[in-house]
């Protein structure tokens, strides 16, 4: 071989190698490349899901707030709930005519969840002392009778003792 | 003797000998221009393949549909709604019906029967079929 053949032998080996160097780093950004979207495909998948459960829970909403508004009113939000509803028993019981007097109120707690306890008495002829206590039984809220007594009195009127227990609403 | 080696060695010479000379040189031009040439191309064809087949992947890559969501999963229980709703519905007719009651026998008082006089008695009324007697906690959601 004479030089001018080893030259040209010697740059084609160095070409090649440089080319295959390029080669090799194009390959590893390539895969690198490649990786990133992957995680972003992913990432992308999970925004996917949780905006169709958003969509999901969105329209769940909607599509119960009536229900919903009625459940809520079944249930005492607070404390000052109970005055206006005592106040609006007092008041039905005078016009019926029944003598009404509220002989407790207080807030419990039983089995994790809060309770105004009220407790009623209420005098009066014994059809209305019985219908009321039905009345009180059925009243719009979520609702129990812890206890009731009747008892006739001397004077031929009836006394309803009852003690009644009102859901209070979990704070959310 | 000639045996069958001799005979088989002798034909051998003869063969090698009718191919001519043979060529000691160590290099060709042409036939490693060619060779060259050959794996330049196979390597250009199966890197050319391979590019293709990476283009049509990343292409082809769509998101992950049965991914599932972090976020808490809501069950709405609407059988227990539906059961409070219609509770709800007949205690509020119950709740009319006896204040009803309760208003037309206070206008139009029904006689009661004279009240036998007997000492001050205690009684407890049994519960009717209507009285829930256990706290019912919904919870919704």
């Amino acid at each position: 071989m004479n030089s001018r053949t080893k030259q040209i032998f010697i740059i084609a080996c160095l070409a090649l190698v440089a080319t295959l160097a390029v080669c090799a780093l194009l390959m590893v950004q390539i895969r690198t490349q490649g990786a990133e979207l992957e995680t972003f495909i992913t990432a992308l998948a999970e925004k996917n899901a949780d905006e169709a459960s958003y969509i999901r829970v969105s329209r769940l909403v909607q599509e119960t707030e009536s229900e919903r508004t009625i459940l809520n009113r079944a249930f005492f939000t607070d404390e000052s709930d109970s005055i206006s509803f005592l106040g609006n028993i007092e008041s039905f019981a005078a016009s019926v005519g029944l003598e009404l007097t509220t002989e407790g109120l207080d807030k419990i707690e039983e089995g994790g969840s809060e309770f105004i306890t009220m407790t009623f008495v209420y005098t009066g002829e014994k059809s209305q002392v019985l219908h009321f206590t039905k009345y009180l039984e059925n009243i719009p809220y979520q609702s129990s009778i812890r206890s009731h007594i009747f008892t006739k009195n001397g004077n031929g009127e009836w006394e309803g003792n009852l003690t009644l227990l009102i859901s209070l609403k979990k704070p959310s | 003797m000639i045996d069958t080696k001799s005979i088989q060695k002798i034909v051998r010479t003869a063969l090698r000998r009718s191919r001519g000379l043979e060529d000691h040189h160590l290099m060709h031009p042409t036939r490693e221009w060619f060779s060259g040439l050959a794996v330049a191309l196979v390597l250009l064809v199966s890197g050319a393949a391979w590019c293709a087949y990476l283009y049509w992947d990343y292409n082809t890559i769509e998101a992950d549909t049965s991914a599932t969501s972090d976020a808490p999963v809501s069950i709405y229980q609407k059988a227990a709604v539906d059961s409070a709703l219609q509770e709800l519905e007949a205690r509020a007719n119950r709740l009319a019906e006896e204040k009803r009651i309760l208003e037309s026998n206070h206008t139009s008082p029904t006689p009661e029967p004279a009240p036998i006089v007997t000492p001050e008695e205690a009684e407890t009324a049994q519960p009717t079929e209507d009285i829930a007697s256990s706290t019912q906690v919904l919870e919704i959601f």
